[in-house]
């Protein structure tokens, strides 16, 4: 054992009674890259520590804050370990605690105060001296740090073992594409929902024009729009129509499905066969079985129908035919590859009553109409959901067709024409479909990731597996809200290209199976773990409204059908 | 003031050793002491005590027959208690500053010969004991010294409003004291356990 350990089983009274009771410990080694070592004071039992946790830490002149990001068990000596005292003697067990054996905080300084009380947080760049005094963070620091709720800020949760809210910078978190990753169950949606309730209401707080935001969700599994469900005895809980209303449209792709659950929808949204473009055919590679060939071959159609007719066309296709071998003979396709393109386009086109052939309105303008207006935009794919090449075209359809009036528009705004259009913030689950390495190139998804908010188009991506995502768009991935994650591979994809990230792997990996979060990058100044607001009790609503300065329903007399 | 002891007869810087008024008048183990006598109080921990002959040089002779019990043997010869002293020897844990106020460390110079020394009160007990200071000069008290410290801290404990709680202020100075030497740690705890 080093020799620090034996200089620290001295006995120090200072650290025995903290006069405030809040004392932590003092600092007794450590870097800036590893961070520090803090030895807990004897007052304070290590069962009581949780690993997430906030800690000032008393400098010459100036404050450091940093987590908590494990807890050791250290002895003096090995000599006490060799007669350790029964486990029912508590006389020698109060001796020995905090003197021959204590414990030791790893705590992982992030940012730092000095002097005037004013003065704004920065990151760190040094670390505190030996035997800096360590305390836990008071609230009145924490919410100095997170901001208050207000235009710029909006409520996430709040932090372990404390009565404050943490808050996101609404502006920073517009400003990039964000993600919420954690295993199945964890509070995924239930988080998202929150947070796109606290978006859609920041955004209307906004003087500035520029600042506005406006949401499209591909709401897959139904969750968004007019209510969720809840694992729970719970049942339902209320969606973001039902509390915001106006400000909301839900549409969907599956009118029965949404008839069925008394869901008020404003629209019914179809995808039109000529809205299919060869390259949305291309992300579907993999779900629909096609070989590469295939996908070339969609491309070489397109040329030789025209867009609008290419998909029938290539399903019509028959190679025995004189006409059609000719043509294949022309564009060098294979009889083989026209069968894998076929079946594949059957595959897709197969039981799907949202795609039309012929008429059939522009949905994209139809939504286009309500994002430009501001009003946020639920697509629900009702029975849909569970057909993953279904979800995966009309969101990869949708969003390139956005993206491209969103692009356009931005260039003449550039060109010294017309109005930037509010930023656009597509949520999207199962992002790694979209997002995962042989795809990402391709989809328009890969594409806004990487741009980043060049034509005010970012995402919110929602995964379970962050580890299936292409490493570029993930080091886009600016804010992450990571729930409990087990595989280490997703952890690491999760916390990867984060400074200190390896510290906070055994944070992440302690998190509760729910309503837990470490939250880390743009729009928070350091990371922190919150546990998330409990949505959907009756308490819950009536404060998110008086916050969110909704009036109080009656719900049924606002949306009557 | 508490009546005097004894008058020491012989200190050095860390020790004394007092002779008692009266034969086997002396302070149990552990017991705190003061030499005050116009000088400086000086505290210390009685570490041992011993009763004998008055010239050192000369063993005391065997007397009565196998049948007679102590009594019966002084009573036979009334000099023999003239001719015994009990002598005690002390540790110094602490003395008092030119303001009176307690320093748990050696002193400048040894008590003085022939100052008398009395039992520590209830009130000096205790500031000395406020802090744990003076234990590491306990623990060097000589070959004796875990039974010393030990027998000090019972002691003391008994004049303290929670005793457990000071017994475990206590330990835990020990335990940084002794952090390498776990086994005379042990032995301490083991003889001062409430
Ligand atoms: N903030 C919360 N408030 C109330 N209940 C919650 C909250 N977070 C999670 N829950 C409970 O946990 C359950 C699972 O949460 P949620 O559906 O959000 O998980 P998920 O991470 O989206 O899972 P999946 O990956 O399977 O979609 C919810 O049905 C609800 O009962
Ligand atoms: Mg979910």
């Amino acid at each position: 054992m080093s020799a620090p350990h034996h200089v620290n089983g001295a006995y120090d009274l200072s650290t025995v009674m903290p006069p405030d009771g809040t004392a932590l410990g003092t600092v007794i080694g450590g870097s800036l890259t590893k961070g520090l070592e803090v030895r807990l004071a004897a007052g304070r039992l290590v069962e009581e520590i949780a690993a997430g946790r906030y800690v000032t830490i008393e400098a010459t002149g100036q404050k450091f804050f940093g987590m908590i990001t494990d807890v050791e068990l250290r002895a003096a000596s090995e000599a006490v370990l060799r007669q350790p005292p029964e486990p029912d003697d508590g006389f020698l067990r109060a001796i020995f605690a905090g003197t021959a054996v204590y414990a030791v905080l790893h705590v992982m300084p992030m940012l730092r105060v000095t002097g005037a009380a004013a003065s704004t947080p920065e990151p760190v760049k040094t670390v505190p001296s030996h035997f800096s005094a360590v305390r836990d963070a008071t609230q009145a620091e924490v919410s100095q740090i997170f901001g208050e709720d207000g235009p710029g800020h909006f409520v996430i949760g709040t932090p372990l073992d404390m009565d404050v809210k943490v808050c996101l910078s609404y502006d920073r978190f517009i400003e990039r594409s964000n993600g919420i990753f954690g295993k199945s169950g964890t509070g995924k949606t239930f988080l998202t929902r929150s947070i796109l309730t606290h978006l859609i209401d920041k955004s209307s707080a906004q003087r500035d024009r520029g600042k506005r935001s406006v949401n499209l969700v591909f709401d897959m599994h139904n969750e968004y729009g007019w209510e969720g469900s809840s694992e729970g005895g719970t049942g339902k809980v209320k969606a973001l129509k039902q509390l915001l209303g106006n400000a909301v449209a839900v549409m969907t792709l599956d009118e029965a499905s949404s008839r069925r659950r008394g869901v008020r929808y404003d629209t019914a949204i179809t995808i039109r066969y000529q809205d299919i473009e060869p390259g949305d055919i291309a992300v579907l590679q993999q779900t629909l079985n096609l070989t590469d060939n295939a996908v070339e071959a969609a491309h070489e159609l397109a040329k030789h129908f025209g867009q609008p007719h290419w998909l029938r066309g290539a399903m019509e296709l028959v190679e025995s035919d004189e006409e059609t071998a000719d043509l294949l003979q022309r564009r060098g396709i294979h009889a083989a590859t026209i069968l894998n393109l076929r079946r594949g386009l059957q595959r897709l086109v197969r039981n799907k009553h949202f795609l039309v052939e012929h008429g059939g309105a522009d949905s994209v303008q139809s939504i286009l109409k309500y994002l430009l207006h501001g009003t946020n935009v639920v697509l629900e794919f009702g029975a849909y959901g569970n057909d993953l090449p279904a979800y995966m075209l009309v969101a990869n359809v949708l969003t390139r067709r956005l993206h491209e009036v969103y692009r356009e528009r931005i260039e003449a705004v550039h060109g010294g024409t017309g109005e930037p259009p509010p930023h656009l913030i597509i949520t999207i689950e199962e992002a790694h479909k979209f997002l995962n390495p042989q795809v990402a190139r391709q989809t328009i998804f890969g594409e806004i990731a990487r741009e980043m908010r060049k034509y005010h188009v970012t995402l919110l991506v929602i995964d379970q597996r962050p580890s299936a995502i292409d490493d570029e768009v993930l080091s886009q991935i600016a804010t992450r809200i990571t729930c409990l994650l087990d595989n280490e591979r997703d952890i690491d994809a999760a916390l990867g290209g984060i400074a200190g990230a390896r510290e906070l792997r055994a944070v992440l990996a302690k998190l509760e199976t729910k309503q837990q979060a470490l939250i880390l990058g743009h729009a928070v100044p350091m990371p922190v773990v919150v546990r998330t607001e409990t949505y959907g009790t009756e308490a819950f609503y009536a404060t998110f409204r008086q916050r969110l300065g909704v009036p109080p329903p009656p719900v049924d007399d606002l949306y009557a059908p | 003031m508490t009546a005097s002891l004894g008058r020491v007869i012989e200190a050095s810087i860390d020790r004394l050793t007092a002779v008692c008024h009266t034969l086997d008048g002396a302070p149990p183990l552990g017991a705190l002491v003061v030499a005050e006598d116009d000088a400086p109080a000086i505290y210390a921990a009685v570490t041992g005590a011993l009763t004998g002959g008055i010239d050192p040089g000369r063993r005391l002779a065997p007397r009565g027959g196998p049948g007679d019990g102590r009594a019966a043997v002084l009573a036979q010869n009334p000099q023999i208690p003239a001719l015994l002293q009990t002598t005690f020897t002390a540790t110094v844990t602490g003395h008092a500053g030119p303001g009176g106020e307690m320093r748990r460390y050696l002193p400048d110079a040894p008590a003085p010969v022939y100052a008398l020394v009395r039992a520590a009160t209830a009130v000096e007990t205790a500031a000395l004991c406020a802090e744990p200071d003076y234990l590491k000069l306990l623990l060097t008290a000589g070959p004796l010294a875990d039974e010393v410290t030990a027998a000090c801290l019972r002691r003391a404990a008994a004049h303290q409003p929670d005793s457990r709680a000071f017994l475990i202020t206590s330990g835990r100075a020990l335990a940084g004291l002794l952090a390498a030497e776990p086994d005379r740690l042990h032995a301490i705890l083991r003889r001062i356990r409430p």
